[in-house]
């Protein structure tokens, strides 16, 4: 499925939650691993910030990775608009590609720009089916995020509030961030043995991921085993 | 030979994978975790149209889904199916 047909589908596309109800401690925790972690991935993000309102009492939770992250979303509820506020608005993916010619947020897209804030990308984030929250990367140049990020970013709310949901309530806080991180590395590491693949066998990365796939079945071996393997080795470990 | 076309093998891989979670007390989550893990590119909501028939995913997706499955079922004796499975013998498997 072409990414940005599906940016909408895919922000929207989180799992249930288990009714687990994080202390105000976890939540901070957890959200601030999640901004670091949205930051490390997006390569063009300058910084990453997460805002969580809690259904109970609704008091609001957030993280950034820098002040300028949290100055651009203050300035958001000072003038009543802009990127994330729509993004909890809508529950869909919003994108700023330049706040000097924004016009979706004309007022926010003006001071936001004088800020040094000139691309952005605002993901929600969906807890217990309800958006109460979003993520969001930031750049200081123009055009600075792509489709391929929109993509990212949402598959990595996706794996966030899959998280949230199934962690425990007592071993919340490194649950998060230690789950999180893992899902992720497997996924580096199966994208990274079939971009080997695909080099050493002049293959597409469909046709590898195949490959992969089918080695997998007849060999018995798990995926994520075969692409360590692959990337360990420096030989091909396929027939 | 008629061929089956793309929806039928959807439907029919779709089918199998419903039955093996059951089997197995896989849930919706955790088999989409185990996918994002794997290299899989979309979301729950597609996942859950697909195995609700409403949602026709391409193969490699089918197949990914699949593998997620068998390998959190592991051990189970019923295995989701791949697209090469509902193809007529003799067919490449889907790309």
């Amino acid at each position: 499925m072409k990414p940005d047909s599906s940016a909408i589908e895919l922000t929207a596309a989180f799992a249930r939650i288990h009714g687990m109800l994080l202390s105000q401690e976890a939540s901070t925790h957890a959200v601030h691993q999640l901004a670091q972690v949205a930051r490390e991935l997006i390569d063009s993000a300058a910084g990453a910030g997460v805002t969580l309102l809690e259904a109970e009492g609704r008091k609001m939770t957030t993280a950034a990775t820098d002040r300028l992250v949290e100055a651009a979303d203050d300035l958001q509820y000072e003038v009543g608009e802009g990127p994330c506020l729509s993004a909890l608005a809508t529950g869909a993916v919003q994108r700023v590609d330049d706040t000097a010619e924004d016009v979706h947020w004309p007022e926010w897209s003006a001071i936001a720009r004088t800020m040094g804030v000139r691309s952005m990308l605002s993901t929600p984030l969906v807890v217990r089916g309800e958006v109460l929250g979003a993520l969001k990367v930031y750049a200081t140049t123009a055009d600075a995020f792509t489709v391929e990020d929109e993509h990212m970013l949402g598959l990595l709310a996706g794996a966030a509030a899959t998280l949230l949901g199934a962690g425990q309530a007592t071993d919340a806080p490194q649950r998060l961030s230690d789950a999180l991180q893992a899902a992720l590395r497997d996924r580096q590491s199966v994208d990274m043995a079939v971009g080997i693949l695909m080099e050493r066998r002049d293959l597409d990365q469909d046709r590898a991921r195949t490959l992969l796939l089918e080695q997998s079945r007849s060999s018995g071996q798990p995926v994520l085993e075969l692409a360590r393997r692959v990337l360990e080795r420096g030989s091909d470990p396929f027939p | 030979m008629p061929v089956a076309d793309e929806a039928t093998i959807a439907r029919v891989q779709a089918c199998g994978l419903a039955t093996v979670l059951e089997a197995a007390g896989v849930e919706l989550d955790g088999l989409w975790l185990q996918y994002f893990r794997l290299g899989g590119d979309l979301g729950v909501m597609e996942v859950e149209a697909y195995l609700h028939h409403a949602l026709v995913l391409p193969a490699l997706q089918r197949d990914l889904l699949a593998c997620a499955c068998n390998e959190l079922a592991e051990g189970h004796p019923r295995r989701a199916p791949y697209a090469a499975d509902c193809s007529p013998a003799g067919e490449a498997g889907a790309g």
